[in-house]
């Protein structure tokens, strides 16, 4: 019947798997979001939050981040050059070291194998799989890139590229580590050094991995879900260079106040302000493009997934940067603040564009509708509702945090004692619990969702079928 | 193409073409304006320009 | 198609090499050229490098995630030196690999843990914390005491790290446990610069008796205080327990407030930091009231 079909099964395939990573790194939130105001939900040695945090943050980053990005970016790619992928055996094959790979590695976090960097805490076997996981799918989208039928790269390409180059050499640089055994391993660089080669790395991962992908998925899927074309080519062109440029040297904000040398931590203060210039230039992009016809936001139900995520994007990125200076710093830093911050970013930018791609993508690929608005829409709300309680909850007991470590008596004394700014944070980290609940409870609508939209298109298809064979 | 059995994505409507090359003149000012601050914020809290060093201006607070 | 006549969007190679470059720049000022300086690379004379009870001891501390809760880094700032002594110094991490400097103080700073609290203290809090505060939110680490250290790992880790070490210490170490192990890592945390108490309390300003008239209410307040801080080591019931019970105490009022001021090296923090004069009063006052009469 058809000479070719698009392989959508690594796409299909990334796409259920970072679903199952998301739920696993979800129940694991909630659990350690309960340990923090009761040590008693900590069960022994495996089960503790200092094991558990490290499982929580790499299944949701690489679980269900990365493996969203990887599915995407194999629909995305195939579209925008016009040809299937270079190698689509490759990239099953990477479907099923991806999974293998996340699999061990909450294992390994669980068994304690850790190199203590955040957000680079496997060990150094697994970083050798990453790479080559990492290499595989740079071989495949820039092979495809480079043999495209299209003449023009459009911007989200631009974003994939830069992803997969930046990241390339962060993780290899910061997981320089000097193996004693398996399971162990030591820091090839020292002291100083090794905490701002961290958090050139810890920033960057972020940077590299929850913005530029992610905004390569909005600059494709706005247009594509609102049928708006984007506001101003220039403006998409001054953000993109200004905010890779400008990224790598912010590293140092979170090293402000430590021994590391000050002009160091000066130039990173700088530069994160300067990030919210090329930030803000893709929000405005967003609301501009929108605005040509803001009744898409009523009528088109995923408009506002692109819209409201880009939104808190923004606000990221304006708290992020102001975070940075000294002053604010010095009040919330090692607070509670600084996780309230991430989770808008994660919950309120992330997870709400990527929601709002597998939304575009999965009724796509099965040829169907979505099952049903009404749930997208009740999902949206819900998983709305749950990330501003969290991030909100966060803000204000990070800052009564922050500032009862440093009030003092009219003596000169310290007004609190550790123990009382802890117990202070209780309430507040129990609202954040039952946050977090609320938020799953908007991800399961999701996950439902998409669940009976492939159960719809499967059947539509097997309909289909039947007819033309009858 | 259409051996592929599969719509193609159209280039030129992903971006408009009678505002392709504006710049939002707030933003503008945004960019510039954050060019120049950090240029002064980076002079300003560099040991090497003004002497400024955060053991010092700890010192100072204690003094308070 | 909507080329445009910009050739660096439709030239793949040549835009991929010009991100590549562009995302160099920042790495190589802030990241690569920082290495290549001697200020990145500083050690304070009197740093030692780990022993091999210590190196297993930190290999625990990286194992559990306690830098997930806790940092290792006081910073320059009134609040902090005030709360756990001396600011940190470049010079002090030397040895570290990695940094273990954290992002997140759920638990309190430990870059000067060491020497703070005697041996016993780290053994029972670790083990029970809950018995020092009772809504502490650190879980218990008993089954660190139930397990040896691991001496290969431990061995292999001490050369690929070229620190110098006996073999007698590797048979030692055989019969250490991780606790051992993690409280003498512990207590060796910045010990290479000397301590700094920023209060500390003129002895010759201290009067010979609690000043303090409404005794009363100077005993429950110092009840609340004991309560918060105090019951770990010294008892719920002021029974005694790391230090003392207050039973026996025969110490005047003058000296309970320069112990519990200025502390005793290795056996007692100070709180002169912590507590107002007035409240370190009603703290003597409250142990007085628990004294045998």
């Amino acid at each position: 019947m058809n000479d070719y079909q698009y392989d959508y099964q690594t796409v299909k395939g990334f796409i259920v798997s970072c679903l199952f990573w998301g739920v696993v790194g979800l129940l694991i939130g909630l659990l350690i979001s309960a340990q923090m105001w009761n040590a008693d939900f900590n069960f022994g040695e495996y089960w503790s939050f200092g094991r558990l945090r490290t499982v929580h943050t790499n299944v949701l980053a690489y679980g269900l981040g990365i493996g969203a990005e990887f599915g995407i970016f194999y629909y995305l790619v195939i579209r925008l050059t016009k040809r299937p992928l270079v190698f689509p055996k490759l990239a099953r094959f990477h479907l099923w070291l991806f999974n293998v790979g996340i699999l061990l590695g909450a294992w390994s976090l669980f068994m304690g194998y850790t190199q203590n960097v955040e957000y680079a805490e496997f060990e150094w076997p697994l970083d050798i799989a990453v790479v080559i996981l990492w290499v595989i799918f740079a071989i495949n989208v820039m092979g495809t890139i480079f043999k495209r039928k299209e003449n023009e790269m459009y911007i989200s390409l631009w974003y994939i590229i830069a992803t997969i180059v930046t990241v390339a050499i962060l993780y290899i640089v910061t997981n320089l580590f000097i193996p004693s055994t398996l399971t162990k391993s030591y820091h090839v660089f020292a002291g100083v050094n090794s905490a701002n080669v961290a958090w050139w790395y810890g920033h960057n991962a972020v940077g590299f991995l929850f913005t530029t992908p992610i905004l390569a998925m909005f600059y494709y899927f706005l247009p594509k879900s609102t049928g708006l074309p984007i506001y101003s080519h220039r403006l998409s062109i001054i953000s993109f260079w200004a905010l890779i440029f400008a990224y790598l040297w912010t590293g140092a904000h979170h090293l402000v106040y430590t021994p590391l040398p000050d002009w160091i931590q000066t130039l990173g203060i700088a530069f994160t302000l300067f990030l919210i210039a090329p930030s803000w230039g893709s929000v405005v992009n967003g609301y501009f493009t929108v605005e040509a016809d803001w009744s898409v936001m009523k009528n088109k139900y995923l408009t506002k997934f692109f819209i409201v995520g880009v939104t808190f994007y923004g606000l990221q990125t304006i708290q992020g940067p102001s975070q940075g200076i000294r002053v604010i710093s010095s009040l919330i830093h090692y607070t509670d603040w600084v996780p309230g911050h991430v989770h808008m970013g994660t919950m309120g930018w992330v997870t709400m564009v990527i929601c709002g791609s597998i939304y575009y993508i999965i009724p796509h690929i099965y040829k169907t509708e979505i099952y049903s608005e009404k749930i997208a829409n009740i999902h949206f709300w819900i998983v709305l509702i749950g990330q501003l309680m969290f991030s909100i909850t966060m803000w204000i007991t990070g800052v009564q945090q922050g500032a009862m470590w440093k009030m003092t008596n009219p003596d000169g004394s310290l007004k609190y004692t550790f123990i009382e700014t802890v117990l202070a944070n209780y309430p507040y980290w129990q609202m954040r619990t039952f946050a977090g609940i609320i938020f799953v409870v908007g991800m399961l609508f999701f996950l439902y969702n998409i669940y009976m939209t492939i159960q719809k298109g499967k059947k539509e298809a097997a309909a289909k079928l039947a007819t033309a064979n009858a | 193409m259409s051996n592929y059995n599969e719509e193609f994505d159209d280039l030129s409507k992903f971006e408009r073409q009678d505002t392709k090359h504006n710049l939002p003149m707030g933003w503008l000012i945004l960019f510039v304006g954050l060019i120049i601050f950090g240029i002064y914020y980076t002079y300003m809290y560099s040991p090497s320009f003004t002497g400024w060093t955060q053991e010092k201006a700890f010192e100072e607070s204690m003094k308070k | 198609m909507s080329g445009n006549g910009n050739g660096l969007y439709s030239k793949a190679l040549l835009f991929t090499l010009v991100a590549t470059i562009t995302v160099l720049i920042g790495t190589f000022v802030t990241m690569f050229y920082p290495m290549m300086r001697d200020d990145m690379h500083p050690k304070l004379e009197n740093l030692k490098p780990f022993t091999a009870l210590q190196l297993a001891g930190r290999d625990i501390y990286q194992r559990e995630g306690c830098m997930n809760c806790h940092t290792q880094t006081v910073r320059p700032l009134k609040g902090d030196v005030l709360r756990y002594g001396d600011y940190s110094k470049a010079g002090e991490f030397y040895y570290d690999r990695p940094h273990l400097w954290g992002s997140k103080r759920t638990g309190p700073d430990l870059a000067r843990i060491g020497g703070k609290y005697p041996d016993d203290w780290h053994y029972q809090h670790m083990a029970n914390p809950q018995a020092f505060y009772e809504k502490s939110n650190m879980p218990k680490y008993d089954f660190l005491a139930k397990k040896k250290v691991n001496v290969s790992q431990t061995v292999a880790g001490m050369k690929t790290l070229g620190f110098p070490f006996q073999p007698n210490e590797i048979e030692e170490l055989k019969n250490k446990t991780e606790m051992d192990a993690i409280v003498a890592y512990l207590q060796q945390l910045g010990t290479a610069v000397a301590k700094k108490q920023v209060i500390l309390v003129d002895e010759k300003s201290v009067e010979e008796k609690s000043p303090i008239a409404d005794k009363v209410k100077a005993v429950a307040e110092g009840e609340r205080l004991y309560k918060i801080e105090c019951v770990g080591c010294h008892g719920k019931n002021t029974e005694g327990n790391i230090g003392p019970a207050f039973a026996d105490s025969a110490r005047t009022d003058k000296e309970l407030f320069v112990l519990i001021a200025n502390g005793s090296e290795g056996a007692m923090p100070g709180y002169a930091t912590q507590f107002t004069r007035e409240q370190i009063w009603a703290l003597v006052d409250f142990v007085n009231s628990k004294k045998n009469k």
